[in-house]
């Protein structure tokens, strides 16, 4: 087993991965995104607390780093994949099409780097 | 010059002369409220990141303090959409992984658990919205 073996064994399972991992996304995200509504409605909407457009926000962002860390990871992936669908199915131009999914996953790149620089490592 | 690779032949009806069912309708809301979703987080993130708002920038406490007081209704109308519409997008994403799985694949079995998303999503976003909305 060497390097050259695990890019060719990549190479032909890509389509299978693809569809693994579609999967294991949307499963990794049930139990992250159960815990965070439970988390908003146990911890941050008590009657104690200021009620205000900002201390939603600031409900979302003021998690675990690592919780956060693995919301944004696997929600931006799923995205993603979401919209790769989208995009494949409904716009039939040729260019149009290839030019939308390279702007899609610079867009998610961008988005994932600003939430790890803005709101996580801060 | 006539331009040969324009397709000037007309498609057959579609979309016109298809019969709505639940299935299908579930199936396509899903695909929907997944899109609008991802768009109105890629919109909110990419407007803070373009117009480089922060979490203490005053324009945006200037909008939603006006929001607050005159009109919250709109406020509660927009939130309770989109908590609607990730419960949904939740529920049947967890119906298609059972899909994926093998499970609940017969006709039957596709309507019962079609009508038992609905039940829990109708449940759950009323749930969670009597308790985020009751503390303004």
């Amino acid at each position: 087993m060497n390097f050259a073996s695990f890019f060719l064994y990549l190479r032909h399972k890509q389509g299978s991965l693809h569809w693994w991992f579609e999967r294991i996304v949307s499963v990794v995200l049930i139990p992250l995104f159960l815990t965070f509504f439970i988390g908003i409605s146990v911890l941050d909407l008590s009657p104690y607390q200021d009620q205000s457009f900002f201390s939603l926000i600031s409900s979302f962002f003021n998690r675990d780093k690592l919780f956060l860390l693995g919301i944004n990871i696997f929600l931006f992936w799923h995205i993603k994949y979401g919209m790769e669908a989208i995009i494949e199915d409904y716009v039939h131009g040729e260019y149009i099409k290839i030019w939308c999914l390279f702007i899609l996953r610079i867009t998610i790149i961008e988005l994932m780097k600003f939430m790890y620089t803005c709101f996580i490592i801060i | 010059m006539v331009d040969f690779h324009i397709n000037t032949r007309p498609i057959s009806p579609h979309l016109s002369v298809y019969k709505l069912s639940i299935t299908s309708g579930l199936s396509i809301l899903h695909r929907i409220t997944g899109g609008v979703l991802s768009v109105s987080i890629l919109f909110f993130l990419l407007a803070m990141k373009i117009l480089m708002f922060h979490l203490n920038s005053y324009s945006i406490y200037q909008i939603f303090f006006y929001l607050n007081n005159h009109c919250i209704y709109l406020w509660f109308l927009v939130i309770y959409i989109f908590i609607l519409m990730f419960f949904y997008h939740f529920f049947a994403g967890i119906r298609h992984l059972c899909w994926d799985f093998g499970f609940f694949l017969e006709l039957k079995d596709v309507y019962k658990s079609g009508y038992l998303i609905i039940i829990l999503t109708i449940a759950f976003s009323l749930l969670f919205s009597i308790v985020f909305l009751s503390n303004y």
